[in-house]
């Protein structure tokens, strides 16, 4: 993070010596501060308020009545874990709050089903239901892009049912492709 | 806008059939949230600083001319290629394509799916396996940017050949 961070300075400083865009440079450099604070402010507002929706949603047990009915379609995707335990309905819970945009209510409850996960490996080596866990929170899985359409709504668009449609047709692509590829890899490291 | 109208209402709903106090739970959560904000705004500031002085160097004006033939405009590749590594400034670029190109454009619609379609797989990866103390990740990152490559690939070529 830190040398992407450097670079992307250093070399935005070196270009704009190149085109001449140097004498600008002092005033955008100050004035990414306030922009920073209107991003905070816009996105800030939305995690607050879609954070307290979300938290009915989970005290109502919602999350859990939704995690139910993924708990048999995720059997093939996690072949290695044992149904009955902890860790298996952590994993339910976690893909549900994803899926219906939580974002960051999601994350406590991924970790503490990784942790879980954790416990029977050995040597420091992930085990495989760790890295298609993994893989598949990386794909993003969100069905409800809440964020989006609110940030689309803030800045004075709209996103109609078609767009929206797109959207979780291009998560399940990438969903799906994060499980092959996970397979894929999974039997090239075995052999 | 009618799917917000309808979620929201499906959470209320859902919440005073299970006679849960949703007033106190929104507001556990709103609170709960803010911890989660302090954090982010420090990498906020850093990112939107860099994302900045970054994207007006006249980078942008540089490449547009170079990838011209593809009709996806530099932004949204850089959008892209920061989507893994940064959700936030990827955020910003986001933005930024939203102000220049017109916020119901195709082009934005392709920024907008792009930021929602893929997570923050350097975060995510990271911050799971330092949570378990766990040094060596395997495939893991390798799969997480391969999904994200070929997504973005798939995606583009959608709107390059269908809509733009």
């Amino acid at each position: 993070m830190n040398k992407i961070w450097c670079w992307l300075l250093i070399i935005g400083i070196f270009i704009s010596l190149i085109t001449g865009k140097i004498n600008n440079l002092g005033n955008i450099m100050i004035d990414s501060s306030t922009k920073a604070f209107e991003i905070f402010f816009q996105t800030g507002i939305l995690i607050l308020f879609w954070g307290g929706l979300f938290q009915i949603a989970i005290d109502s047990g919602m999350v859990k009545r939704f995690s139910n009915f993924l708990k048999k379609p995720l059997r093939k995707i996690y072949p290695e874990l044992d149904f009955e335990s902890k860790a298996y309905e952590l994993i339910c819970s976690n893909m549900v709050a994803n899926m219906l945009g939580l974002g960051a209510a999601a994350t406590p409850m991924g970790i503490a089903a990784f942790k879980e996960m954790a416990k029977d490996t050995k040597n420091g080596i992930p085990n495989r239901s760790m890295l298609t866990f993994i893989a598949i929170n990386c794909s993003s899985l969100t069905l409800i892009p809440t964020t989006i359409i609110s940030l689309r709504k803030l800045n004075g668009g709209s996103t109609n049912m078609n767009v929206i449609l797109m959207m979780i047709i291009a998560t399940s692509i990438s969903t799906f492709l994060a499980i092959a590829l996970d397979r894929i890899f999974y039997r090239r490291s075995k052999v | 806008m009618i799917v917000i109208v309808i979620y929201i209402s499906f959470i209320i709903l859902y919440g005073m059939i299970k006679k849960v106090n949703c007033y106190e739970s929104f507001k556990e959560g709103v609170s709960s949230n803010f911890k989660i904000l302090l954090d982010i705004f420090p990498n906020l500031l850093a990112l939107v600083f860099a994302v900045e002085v970054f994207t007006n160097s006249g980078i942008i004006e540089l490449f547009n001319e170079y990838v011209k033939f593809i009709s996806i405009p530099i932004e949204i590749i850089i959008q892209a290629f920061l989507k893994p590594i940064s959700s936030s400034s990827a955020l910003v670029m986001m933005l930024k394509v939203f102000k220049t190109f017109g916020i119901d454009s195709n082009i934005s619609i392709l920024s907008s799916i792009i930021q929602g379609c893929s997570d923050t797989t350097f975060y995510i990866v990271t911050l799971y396996f330092s949570c378990v103390k766990i040094k060596n990740y395997k495939y893991a990152l390798k799969v997480g940017v391969l999904t994200d490559i070929i997504t973005f690939l798939l995606v583009s070529l959608f709107f390059i050949f269908f809509i733009l």
